[in-house]
């Protein structure tokens, strides 16, 4: 009997060791609703200071819920009260209850003597917290004239943004198009207008930048600086300009024989893609234009149409549009024109690509069965496509160009009533339109301002 | 010449001769195969006695499955036997002394009542067998009959009344859990898989961003008895903040954690693996 205690014993002591082995969970879904996060307005001692602090807090609030990835939850839901909040700090218990994965507190101080109200000085301090850990996740200080305060409000989005998906942001930069206007001449006739038009990527501050004597054609900004390369026909004849938007300074740059178009920087804004016809009759070729020697040199050499090339983010491939072996498909090759691949083989006509400007996507217009979309295609480490998606479908849905961020695209969407740009999330979706005080096509989005 | 032919002859018969008689000798290399060959035999009976220690773990994974059908019982129950007394062999030197000295006699009788059902059970016999040989007791064991035959005969008599008791019992493993002794293979997958439900409708994670960037973070748990996240540790970074404390929130949010009560021993202390 004795026996059989000690194994008992034994046994049991067996399985409690075996106990010692931890339970391990694997958590590989997630949910991928939009973020919670709660903004409370910044507030100040003032109404001005409150009424500062409210615009901004707008702003963001806007800027997060656009971009698709959060959910700005209702202030009605708030535990917490603004008053309580002012005096004692956040509460974080209070903020548990709505789950929110962020709360975005802060204050916002207007200070100085001028009269010009535009040109006092703003304080704005804000914090975010993560509730659960109670942690500040991230935590800033803006001084900046009153006038800049949209400028404030957007470096904020971009902080929370990154904080949260730990992505750069796209809120502070801008979007360049090409608007239509009608306008009456003196002789009482309407005629359309083409003009370079330029906004925040909120769609505030609209300017258009072009008086709209002479067509404008595909703006392209550069990936580094405030310039946009575009092509005017002055005169009947197609030039290729560039735009410095920081002094307004506008340059020819090329006028060559022949069809002159695509022009695009490439990463270091040092040189200019293009396409000409100067070479062979009717024939298109992609040419690189060095900007600081003029120097233009030839990259492609097919009898067919080569053109819309663009450069990898590194600037070791460019990526283009050939229809050398039948429809028109995408090809890459080395920054010299060696090298050349197919990239797609899909049915349909590939045309416009954009290499994303983090380096693994590129953006085209796939023409399939009478519709239109804007598509990616992903790029692995050997430059090779492997997976091809259409994120959109449309009448002409066309011009695709990438968020500084990567992480969205802007294009353009005939319908047979208007022209409207649209944003798509890269993951196909929260597809939204991007209002324009007019019709507009060929949009390109600028990096990031400094 | 003759005398050389013959010479050679003779020479050549002589070496035939030898060759034929003294080679083999010479060489022998089977008597060193012959003993290689026995340590060979040997090697067998040691490998023999790894088989069973190597067995419990399919074994724990069919118990786990198993008890809530009738006709396995006895499949589980033999087992069960392999199972324990793979624990037996690890301690026994110590019983097997103390045995010797307090219960030579009772172990006789229960011996004499049950040896006739150990002869059912014979394919156990081997093993034990070897293991006693392994043993000092094992030169004792050839010269004398009975106190060897007592203790391999004790240890026989105590596996057995395992298998009574287990045989009495018809779920081995709720018995144990009844003791306050549960193993990590008692655990149901509903309990995980619920979970892992709540965690991940509280990890908020941004679809679609850094595709090409596999990441994975490991973090500890110590939960209270009702569930409650008492600590979360990172064991092992994903080497972005943001989603090291994406997934921290989740926890703190998922908090009580939906554990089954009589099972805290299991689940106070755990481990999520957050993979994208």
């Amino acid at each position: 009997m004795k026996a059989r205690k000690i194994l008992l014993a034994l046994s049991t002591a067996f399985v409690a060791a075996q106990a010692n082995a931890l339970v391990r969970i694997d958590i590989e879904e997630g949910n991928v609703d939009p973020l919670p996060i709660a903004l409370t307005n910044l507030h100040g001692d003032t109404t001005g200071d409150n009424e500062l602090g409210y615009n901004i807090t707008k702003v963001v609030e806007e800027n997060l819920r656009s971009s698709g990835l959060f959910n700005v939850v209702d202030k009605n839901a708030f535990l917490q009260s603004s008053e309580s909040l002012k005096l004692n700090g956040p509460n974080f218990e209070q903020w548990k209850p709505i789950k929110v994965e962020g709360l975005f507190t802060g204050t916002a101080k207007i200070s100085g003597e001028t009269t010009d109200v535009m040109n006092k000085k703003a304080v704005i301090e804000y914090r975010l917290f993560d509730v659960y850990n109670d942690k500040q996740t991230v935590g800033k200080k803006y001084t900046a004239k009153i006038k800049f305060w949209r400028h404030i409000a957007n470096r904020i989005s971009d902080d929370i943004y990154s904080a949260l998906t730990g992505e750069a942001g796209y809120f502070t930069s801008r979007i360049a198009y090409i608007g239509e206007n009608e306008v009456t001449d003196a002789r009482g006739r309407t005629k359309t207008i083409k003009q370079l038009c330029v906004m925040n990527q909120d769609s505030s501050s609209q300017q258009c930048l072009t008086d709209g004597r002479h067509i404008v054609l595909t703006p392209r900004f550069s990936p580094s600086e405030q310039k946009i390369t575009y092509l005017s026909y002055a005169n009947g004849r197609p030039r290729v300009y560039i735009l410095d938007l920081t002094t307004g300074k506008q340059e020819v740059v090329g006028s060559f024989k022949g069809l002159n178009s695509s022009p695009r920087f490439s990463p270091d804004g040092e040189e200019l893609l293009m396409t000409l016809t100067k070479d062979e009759e009717g024939n298109s070729e992609i040419y690189k234009l060095d900007l600081d020697s003029r120097k233009i040199k030839r990259l492609t050499f097919s009898p067919r149409i080569d053109t819309s090339p663009s450069y990898s983010p590194d600037g070791e491939r460019i990526v283009f549009n050939s229809d050398r072996a039948g429809r028109p498909a995408l090809y890459t090759m080395d920054s010299d024109g060696n090298n050349v691949k197919r990239l797609t083989y899909g049915e349909g006509r590939y045309y416009a690509p954009v290499w994303s400007p983090r380096g693994d996507m590129i953006a085209f217009v796939k023409q399939l069965r009478g519709k239109f979309h804007i598509g990616v295609i992903d790029i692995d480490e050997k430059g090779r496509g492997y997976e091809e998606r259409l994120l959109t479908e449309g009448f002409l849905d066309e011009s695709p160009s990438w968020s500084p961020n990567g992480r969205v695209i802007i294009f353009a969407r005939q319908t047979k009533q208007d022209t409207k740009l649209y944003a798509v999330d890269l993951t196909g979706y929260n597809l939204r339109e991007v209002p324009t005080a007019s019709n507009a096509s060929d949009p390109t989005w600028s990096p990031l301002l400094k | 010449m003759r005398r050389g032919i013959v010479l050679s002859l003779f020479l050549h018969l002589f070496l035939g001769i030898f060759v034929m008689l003294e080679l083999p000798t010479f060489v022998m290399p089977e008597k060193e195969i012959q003993q290689i060959n026995v340590k060979l035999v040997s090697a067998p009976s040691k490998a023999s006695k790894d088989v069973p220690a190597a067995k419990p773990k399919p074994q724990v994974s069919q118990q786990s499955a198993a008890p809530k059908y009738a006709p396995k019982k006895q499949k589980e129950v033999k087992q069960e036997v392999k199972h324990k007394t793979k624990v037996v062999k690890k301690q026994k030197s110590k019983k097997v002394v103390k045995k010797k000295k307090q219960e030579p006699k009772k172990a006789q009788k229960k011996q004499q009542k049950q040896k006739k059902q150990e002869a059912k059970k014979s394919a156990h016999r081997p093993e034990k067998l070897d293991k006693t040989q392994k043993k000092k007791s094992v030169v004792k064991s050839n010269d004398k009959k009975a106190k060897p035959a007592e203790s391999i005969d004790d240890d026989f008599l105590s596996t057995l009344d395992f298998i009574d008791d287990l045989d009495t019992n018809e779920k081995p493993s709720i018995k144990s859990d009844e003791e306050g002794e549960a193993s990590v293979y008692d655990i149901d997958q509903i309990e995980i898989a619920k979970i892992q439900r709540l965690v991940q409708s509280n990890w908020y994670v941004t679809a679609g961003a850094n595709r090409l960037e596999k990441k994975e973070a490991i973090v500890r748990l110590s939960l209270d008895r009702d569930g409650t996240v008492r600590k979360v540790k990172v064991i092992k970074s994903s080497g972005y903040g943001h989603f090291d404390r994406s997934l921290q929130r989740a926890i703190r949010k998922s908090s009580p954690l939906p554990i089954p009560a009589d099972k805290y021993e299991i689940y106070k202390t755990i481990e999520l693996r957050f993979r994208r």
